[in-house]
């Protein structure tokens, strides 16, 4: 009995040791068996013109992150150019990835970049952070020569593609803050898009005295609501302080509690306080274009790729309308549109493709492979471009004035924050408390981010903020 | 033949003590190297050795979140583990008498820790939507307006009791197993001597359930003071932080945004690894000497 006990015993630990080594083995063919075709393309080392005459043939792993309701959209307009691209490069076989979104995307493609495990990689146009971040210079394949870089809006070149000179990127989309509308509630009520803040309120007090609920936020994530302050940011207090950005990215100088940073604070609360739905804090953001589609509200403040998902949740009004929020007494304050660079594919330089890369993403940079992808995904266009469809209708009156938004803008461990949770969720601050408050975050963590400092100069910022 | 059993139990061991090594002590071991670079998590990244400046910055620049995350912790932790264990006590105690249906009832009150923190959470999350949620709704003909998760008043109270209820089910699990194991002798003595129900349940029950309640008063604390998924689904440690955990700070800080810090986020974790280890510390030395007493 002993004797089987400990035959019992043997067993159970030669099965753990088979399991152990099981697994192992199961794990062991994947790296050989993945990286299998990056060596089978290894001999492709032709030039961008030739490359899709290249006899070898060539795999190429694009990635990006997925853009939830248009994610379908994305995908077919992916596939269509792939599809022409293997008929001008039959050679190259184009692998595309969706890889989720927020912390799941932000994991997974590092892991792939650092496994070097994909050559084409979807990026946000540039912003400070992903230069420190992602050092261009060193990772990215060079696309300054490819021809389809003529095509695009210098501005947007300069913005979201470009670092010390050269281009490594190529920015497809930006995306604004803006006020998405009920055009039909706005017609009943007989309201214009406001251009003052006074217009501002006069419309949520029309719309409130008729038992509509204003506007509708999403706050229980807190991040979103970085397109509301985004909004307040750009229309009240950076008229009065163009360089402010400038000098905190160059200088490492702000100063958060300027008359204008405090009505900022001031009028953000005040519009969240008496317009939008009082449960905002309590409502999940990816709930709330499916909520403004359904008719619950006549306003939703929030960023324009919000479009696609009222779009997608078939909005019970007629017409979609969009204005730029108006927190500003100056009407002329009030038509600049915050923006930020978006979808853009980004070449990782130790692919042994980086011929094709370049090929790739001149393609796609082509005036009618482009128009016939932002077409499929209808985002803000940086290349000049006409969009039809109900979205593109009610944003272009809204893209002649821009700015970059502050959104992005934090350099890495800076704190300070740029989507007014506190005060915005809480009533632990005042204005003029939350002011203070925000300045010593960012001063105390000043030996975080310190180092940035002295690594973005005048002439870069001349360039991004075009001023 | 005795040196040969000796040997065995140890490599049988070796398996379990493999994956520990690989998959808890080694990452551990690393997060604590972390905590002392500026380490992104980014590739091809050159890492430096900061020494102490996450430490000083946790301090200094983000006290402020660390502070409220410390609050929200210990009050979270505090009430998890009162409540859930009081209310897991008392639920056994019901069950391990004959009552009709006790089957039926045990498995209604196990069944969330069957689903999980991501179903438990989402169908709390339901319950309690501010727009059409039932707890909402039923509020709402009482006259009272709600927004349970959304309210910086109540937000923390909603996600410990959902974080009770998940739990519940475990720790009266352990509390039965403990109750099953006394001896019936023991009660019928005290019948004998005249006790009644409710005076055997505190002079009988408790004091044998000692070990029971030191493995589930342990376990509670440890599970609250480093939990985050649930109120990742029902919070996300909102609303303005008032709920965000030790936990749901380091998460938030390795892993969200657009300027995530893993070198910090791992000073934040060996912050709250010394507290989970300090409060464990004192609370297993005194429950240990209280089974002693007991």
């Amino acid at each position: 009995m002993y004797v089987t006990r400990r035959g019992l015993l043997g067993s159970m630990a030669l099965g753990a040791a088979a399991v152990v080594l099981a697994a192992c083995s199961q794990s062991a063919p994947s790296p050989a068996s993945t990286s299998a075709p990056s060596s089978s393309s290894a001999p492709t080392a032709a030039p961008a013109a030739t490359a899709a005459k290249a006899a070898g043939p060539v795999q190429l792993d694009v990635i990006s992150w997925n853009s939830g309701t248009s994610a379908e959209a994305f995908k077919g307009a992916m596939k269509g150019i792939n599809d022409k691209f293997k008929q001008k490069a039959p050679n190259v076989d184009i692998t595309f990835e969706m890889l989720g979104q927020g912390a799941t995307w932000n994991n997974a493609q590092k892991t792939r970049i650092a496994a070097q495990k994909v050559d084409v990689t979807a990026m946000y146009g540039f912003a400070p952070s992903d230069i420190i971040n992602f050092q261009p210079d060193k990772q990215f394949v060079d696309l300054s020569e490819i021809s389809a870089i003529k095509n695009f809006d210098q501005t947007n070149v300069n913005r979201f593609m470009s670092w010390k000179g050269k281009v490594w990127q190529m920015t497809l989309a930006y995306v604004g803050h803006i006020v998405w509308t009920d055009e039909d509630t706005f017609a009943k009520y007989n309201l214009q898009h406001p251009q003052t803040y006074a217009d501002f309120q006069h419309v949520g007090d029309t719309l409130k005295s008729n038992n509509v609920v204003p506007a509708v936020l999403g706050g229980k994530e807190q991040l979103p609501l970085n397109r509301f302050a985004s909004m307040a940011e750009m229309t009240l207090h950076r008229p009065k302080h163009p360089q402010f950005w400038s000098d905190l990215l160059v200088q490492g100088k702000a100063d958060f509690t300027t008359p204008e940073w405090v009505e900022t604070f001031k009028r953000a609360k005040e519009f969240a306080t008496k317009y939008v739905d009082p449960n905002f804090s309590g409502i999940s953001y990816p709930t709330v274009a499916g909520l403004f589609a359904a008719g619950k509200y006549a306003m939703l403040p929030d960023g324009s790729f919000a479009g696609g998902d009222i779009e997608a949740a078939k909005p019970a009004f007629k017409k979609l309308g969009a204005f730029t929020a108006a927190f500003a007494d100056d009407a002329t304050d009030n038509q600049v549109q915050p923006v930020y660079g978006d979808i853009s594919w980004a070449g990782l330089n130790y692919s042994k493709n980086v011929d094709s890369i370049r090929s790739w993403i001149d393609f796609f940079g082509q005036k009618d492979n482009y128009q016939s992808f932002m077409q499929g995904i209808q985002y803000y266009p940086t290349q000049a471009i006409d969009l039809t469809g109900p979205v593109p209708d009610a944003e272009a009156p809204l893209l002649k004035k821009t700015a970059v938004a502050m959104t992005r803008l934090p350099l890495p461990g800076m704190v300070f924050d740029n989507a007014f949770t506190e005060l915005l969720l809480s009533d632990k601050y005042t204005p003029d408390s939350y002011a203070t408050f925000v300045q010593k975050q960012f001063d105390d963590s000043k030996p975080q981010w310190q180092k940035y400092i002295g690594m973005f100069d005048q002439d870069w910022a001349k360039l991004f903020f075009g001023s | 033949m005795g040196r040969a059993a000796g040997v065995w139990p140890y490599l049988c061991l070796v398996p379990a003590l493999g994956f520990f090594l690989a998959f808890q002590l080694v990452p551990s071991l690393v997060t604590s190297i972390f905590s002392l670079t500026d380490y992104t998590g980014l590739p091809n990244t050159p890492i430096h050795w900061v020494g102490l400046q996450n430490y000083t910055e946790l301090l200094s620049g983000s006290r402020h979140y660390l502070v409220q995350a410390i609050q929200v912790t210990a009050v979270f932790a505090v009430l998890v583990t009162g409540v859930q264990n009081g209310l897991a006590v008392l639920v056994a105690w019901l069950l391990n008498s004959r009552l009709r249906g006790r089957i039926a009832v045990r498995s209604l009150v196990f069944l969330p820790v069957v689903l999980g923190a991501t179903i438990n959470g989402l169908v709390w999350y339901v319950m309690f939507n501010p727009l059409s949620g039932p707890v909402t709704e039923l509020l709402a003909t009482f006259g009272v307006k709600s927004n349970l998760l959304g309210n910086t008043a109540s937000a923390l109270y909603a996600v410990i009791f959902v974080q009770i209820w998940a739990n519940l089910g475990f720790s009266m699990m352990i509390f039965l197993a403990g109750m099953q194991g006394i001896p019936v002798e023991i009660y019928e003595a005290g019948v004998i001597d005249g006790t009644t129900p409710l005076a055997a349940f505190r002079n009988i029950t408790i004091p044998l359930l000692a070990p029971s309640i030191t493995i589930n008063v342990l376990l509670a604390v440890i599970g609250s003071m480093t939990t985050y998924e649930l109120i990742f689904v029902l919070t996300d440690g909102g609303p303005a932080f008032t709920s965000q955990t030790l936990g749901m700070y380091v998460f938030n800080q390795a892993f969200f945004g657009g300027n995530t810090l893993p070198g910090f986020a791992a000073a934040i974790a060996m912050v709250q690894f010394a507290l989970v280890f300090a409060v464990v510390l004192v609370m297993q030395y005194y429950l240990r000497r209280r089974e002693a007493v007991l």
